[in-house]
């Protein structure tokens, strides 16, 4: 049987399966679980002990899944259950290390103004850049306090989704 | 009756107005930019013909190039929709000189209300009560800032040829007038070509309520009762609800005939909306009118059983309208939710992608105005709105308990959408009450409550993953999943293929 961990909203599962498939241990509690209809390519109907769920399931990469439900998202991390990871993965995710943060672009846009530039410090919530996104000025908030490190966008120069915009430390 | 009609817009509102056209017999023609090719309005249509553009937004707004499409294919009429070509004058004057029946106003009257200072003037004149500000549009940061401080804040800086909330900032002190105003050009500028500015006293958190009315070209106008768009996000709307709550019979009768007074203060022709605040001491003052039909416009309809397209086609067609004031009832409740792809968790960001699956609600009391389906593709290139959801019961609380099954029901998957926020709204207990305001999302909603998910749900979706992992290791071997196609179908296929 093989074992393994799943963390989902920073809580940990231990998952184990019986071998005809049917019953999925969560933290040695069984669930009989039968995939009862595919919606597309991306969606599913499970039955999980009697229950119906609709959930939309995507892989991403490093063993991570992506969990669509009542149109939210959740992210799911996979862990081979193997002690010393474990205890590795517990560490690095509990504790809040320190090290240069990046302020990422949320969506493709133009950069309208940027409001911070290197060595000023921000405040969590502040505003560092606007980008024009489907006719819309968004404001970019810094997601931490801490000095502006590196300014990687330009005024009036277009960013693609995912784009390192600013490094903070 | 008009004959064909081509609609000069995209997605859900081109889906509506065909309906209407289909249902009156009428032939519709559907112009599209190629990064529209695979949209479901085109293949709605009885014509489609492609438009081009430097970017997709400007084929929709080349009103040369459209007009031209429309008598190459010998459409007698253009209905704009909203937001593109549908408040521009200089389109509505070019139709009529081509010979082609534009569906709403007059020129004039689209100019006249077009131009906020304008606007304002006429309104006042007519008796409309007003918000005190500026007389004359602004470019000059300096007289604006001179006029900000006789006003005195806060005040509402507002593009002069603008709606839609776009160029529009609230300024609540003297500090942040500068980068406000400059944010509000820029955003003019673009969304309108014109950076002039407009600046008003701002009453703080009033409701946002607007009055529908349709007047035919023989000088008869009704009013069709109210909306309560309060629910705002940065003065774009996310919900709009008729009746509202605050309005008696009284005060909607007397918001109503000043509504109509205005639109007869231009010579209204078709369908259109004035614009309220209404504040907490039950005055109301005119905010704009908005010369077209608007996003909101299937709550009337549910609760006056009045098709609003049809009667603007009708009237543009030179009939009278089908309803008097007195035909018009308020009919139990309808709400509406903007489905917008944004990203609620993350400052309503928008969000674009592939749409993977898409599963709508349906049953009584629902209704869905959509442009999407699976596979369509959302883009950077227009508006957020994906569709538009629409609940109606007997009342307020049963209208609610329907957007709430119907929110739960509606699968969008591959974008994010703002579902997630509409659902939270639904069970706000402000919202219940239906004391809200425009400023519900700043000072009364708390993100957080979107947030929750139930423990014993999260012990399931680990069994889900567990069983979506054992299955995806499973997949390497060759197993009976190779059974794509089921028996029946096989056989179908067999009898189709002999046929």
């Amino acid at each position: 049987m093989n074992e393994f961990i799943v963390k989902i909203l920073d809580k940990v599962f231990s998952i184990a399966q019986s071998p005809d498939g049917k019953i999925i241990f969560v933290n040695d509690k069984p669930y009989h679980i039968e995939l009862l209809k595919k919606l597309g390519n991306s969606y599913k109907v499970f039955n999980v002990n009697g229950k119906n769920f609709r959930v939309g399931i995507d892989e991403l990469d490093d063993d991570q899944f992506k969990l669509h439900l009542e149109n939210r998202d959740l992210i799911v991390q996979s862990i081979n259950s193997n002690a010393e990871v474990l205890e590795k993965y517990m560490k690095t995710s509990s504790g809040s290390a320190g090290g240069a943060s990046k302020i990422k672009a949320p969506m493709p846009g133009l950069v309208v103004k940027i409001l911070k530039h290197e060595n000023d410090t921000v405040k969590k919530g502040e505003t560092v850049a606007i980008i024009e996104a489907m006719k819309m000025e968004n404001s970019i908030k810094s997601p931490m306090d801490g000095t502006i490190q590196t300014v990687k966008i330009t005024e009036g120069k277009p960013v693609n989704k995912d784009e390192i915009m600013f490094e903070i430390e | 009756m008009l004959k064909r009609i081509l609609v000069a817009n995209r997605g859900e509102i081109a889906i509506r107005i065909m309906r209407a056209a289909k249902e009156l017999d009428i032939e519709t023609i559907a112009v599209y930019h190629e990064v529209d090719k695979n949209s479901h309005y085109i293949h709605f249509a009885d014509f489609a013909m492609e438009i081009t553009g430097p970017t997709p937004k400007s084929a929709y707004l080349d009103y040369e190039q459209i007009i031209s499409k429309a008598k190459q294919i010998g459409a007698d009429a253009i209905h704009p929709g909203y937001g593109f070509l549908s408040e521009n004058a200089v389109f509505a004057k070019a139709c009529t000189e081509n010979g082609i029946k534009f569906i709403g106003p007059s020129a004039s009257a689209i100019e006249s209300m077009g131009s906020k200072t304008n606007a304002r003037e006429i309104m006042s004149a007519a008796g409309v009560p007003i918000v005190p500000g500026t007389k004359e549009p602004i470019k000059d940061i300096n007289a604006a800032k001179q006029i900000a401080d006789e006003i005195g804040y806060p005040i509402l800086l507002k593009a002069s040829a603008g709606g839609g909330g776009k160029g529009m900032r609230a300024v609540h002190s003297e500090d942040e007038f500068e980068t406000n105003f400059e944010s509000a050009q820029r955003e003019a500028s673009k969304a309108f070509g014109d950076d002039s500015i407009y600046i008003e006293k701002l009453i703080i958190n009033p409701k946002h309520i607007e009055i529908q009315i349709i007047a035919d070209s023989y000088g008869n106008c009704v009013y069709l009762g109210e909306r309560d768009c309060s629910i705002q996000r940065r003065h774009q709307k996310l919900i709009e609800e008729c009746p509202s709550t605050v309005l008696d019979a009284v005060t909607r009768d007397k918001m109503g005939q000043v509504a109509v007074a205005a639109a007869k203060a231009v010579g209204y022709e078709n369908a259109g909306t004035i614009e309220f605040l209404f504040d907490k001491d039950r005055n109301f003052y005119f905010l704009e009118m908005n010369t077209r039909l608007q996003v909101e416009h299937p709550v009337t309809e549910i609760v006056t059983r009045v098709d609003l397209v049809k009667e603007q086609i009708m009237v543009a067609s030179g009939e009278r309208l089908s309803i008097s004031q007195d035909e018009i009832p308020i009919c139990g409740h309808a709400i509406e939710c903007r489905i917008n792809a944004e990203d609620v968790y993350n400052d309503f960001l928008p969000d674009t992608g592939k749409i993977t699956f898409i599963q709508e609600p349906s049953g009584n009391g629902v209704r869905i105005d959509s442009g999407i389906a699976t596979n369509s593709e959302v883009t950077v290139h227009f508006d957020p709105m994906l569709a538009k959801l629409i609940c109606f019961g007997k009342n307020r609380s049963e209208a609610i308990e329907k957007m709430t099954r119907s929110l739960k029901n509606f699968i969008i998957h591959g974008i994010k959408t703002n579902i997630p926020f509409h659902l939270a709204v639904m069970n706000h207990p402000l919202f219940r009450e239906g004391t809200f305001d425009t400023g519900f999302l700043e000072n009364d909603f708390d993100f957080s409550v979107m947030e929750y998910i139930p423990d014993e749900n999260i012990e399931s979706l680990a069994a889900i993953i567990g069983y979506f992992i054992h299955d995806l290791k499973n997949k390497s071997l060759p197993i009976k999943s190779q059974q794509s196609i089921s028996k029946w179908k096989e056989k179908q296929l067999l009898t189709r293929r002999i046929v």
